[in-house]
């Protein structure tokens, strides 16, 4: 079944890299997927729409989005190998202009088999490898990774997901 | 023929001239507009890109004709609601929404039904 999306949205999915593992939903998003969230959306918006860690600044740089996803144990990390007993996340995104530092656009998660999952804006949840499947014009390119150590109840919604193909 | 005042002149078929009113053709206005909202904002995360997208500043820019409208699609999504909330905060000039339900889209968008039903005789 093909995903919500246009093709041009992320040119490097292709049959075979991709599984879609949910239904399309507003309710959440790749942010708030990554953190293990399905029930609101994470933006550190100008308007107080999103929710946003307590404490971490509001804003749309990818120091907010590490020190967002720092309050729940991940830190930054050199590479997204897979590593048993860590879980991963990518940290997407798109620079303006050359000399300008890049505005966070979207997140994935590492799964335990190594695949990564992704929460694509308003469409369905997708696992995919590698990690920059959803590279391309709308979400850019991977900037850093961050880690932590996996433990039995951080994956418990994407176990769940993971193993159901819509 | 010149229409009357405040009623639009939306097509002609057959010779037929067809008419509309003000509120009529702000409803058909809005629906395009969300129609061109959805496909222009694509696979974004990011609840400001949604908001600047053109066909998004277009619906703010109707002004307060749109808060009805905004209201309705609100109560017309249920469940999943879409992200109205910024341009009811430019709109309105307020915002409703406890601190605690910020990115619950469904709380937040029965925070503002329930303020919109609180000021529907005004409109």
């Amino acid at each position: 079944m093909p995903g919500s999306w246009k093709s041009d949205e992320f040119p490097r999915l292709a049959t075979g890299n991709h599984v879609i593992t949910s239904p399309a939903t507003r309710r959440y998003n790749c942010i708030a997927w990554v953190a293990g969230e399905v029930t609101r959306k994470w933006w550190p918006d100008p308007r107080n729409i999103g929710w946003w860690p307590a404490g971490v600044k509001r804003a749309e740089t990818i120091e907010a989005f590490v020190e967002a996803y720092g309050t729940l144990g991940f830190r930054l990390c050199y590479d997204g190998s897979l590593q048993p007993g860590v879980e991963k996340v990518a940290i997407f995104g798109i620079r303006p202009s050359e000399n300008e530092l890049p505005i966070p656009t979207h997140a994935a998660l590492q799964l335990e088999s190594g695949e990564w999952s992704s929460k694509l804006g308003d469409f369905e949840d997708i696992s995919h490898s590698p990690v920059d499947a959803v590279a391309g014009p709308l979400y850019g390119t991977v900037i850093c990774f961050l880690e932590r150590q996996r433990t039995s109840d951080t994956p418990r919604v994407l176990r769940a997901r993971a193993s159901t193909t819509f | 023929m010149s229409p009357p005042t405040g009623v639009f002149r939306t097509h002609t078929l057959h010779g037929v001239e067809f008419f509309t009113d003000p509120k009529v053709q702000a409803c058909l206005v809005f629906k395009e507009l969300v129609e061109q909202w959805r496909a222009e904002r694509r696979a974004t995360s990011s609840i400001t890109a949604m908001a600047m997208c053109d066909a998004y500043q277009k619906i703010i820019g109707m002004g307060p004709d749109a808060i009805p409208l905004i209201i309705g699609q609100l109560r017309s999504e249920a469940d999943e609601p879409d992200q109205w909330f910024w341009a009811l905060q430019v709109l309105t000039g307020v915002n409703p929404v406890a601190d605690e339900d910020r990115g619950d889209f469904v709380k937040m968008a029965q925070s503002w039904i329930n303020w919109a039903e609180n000021k529907e005789n005004a409109w």
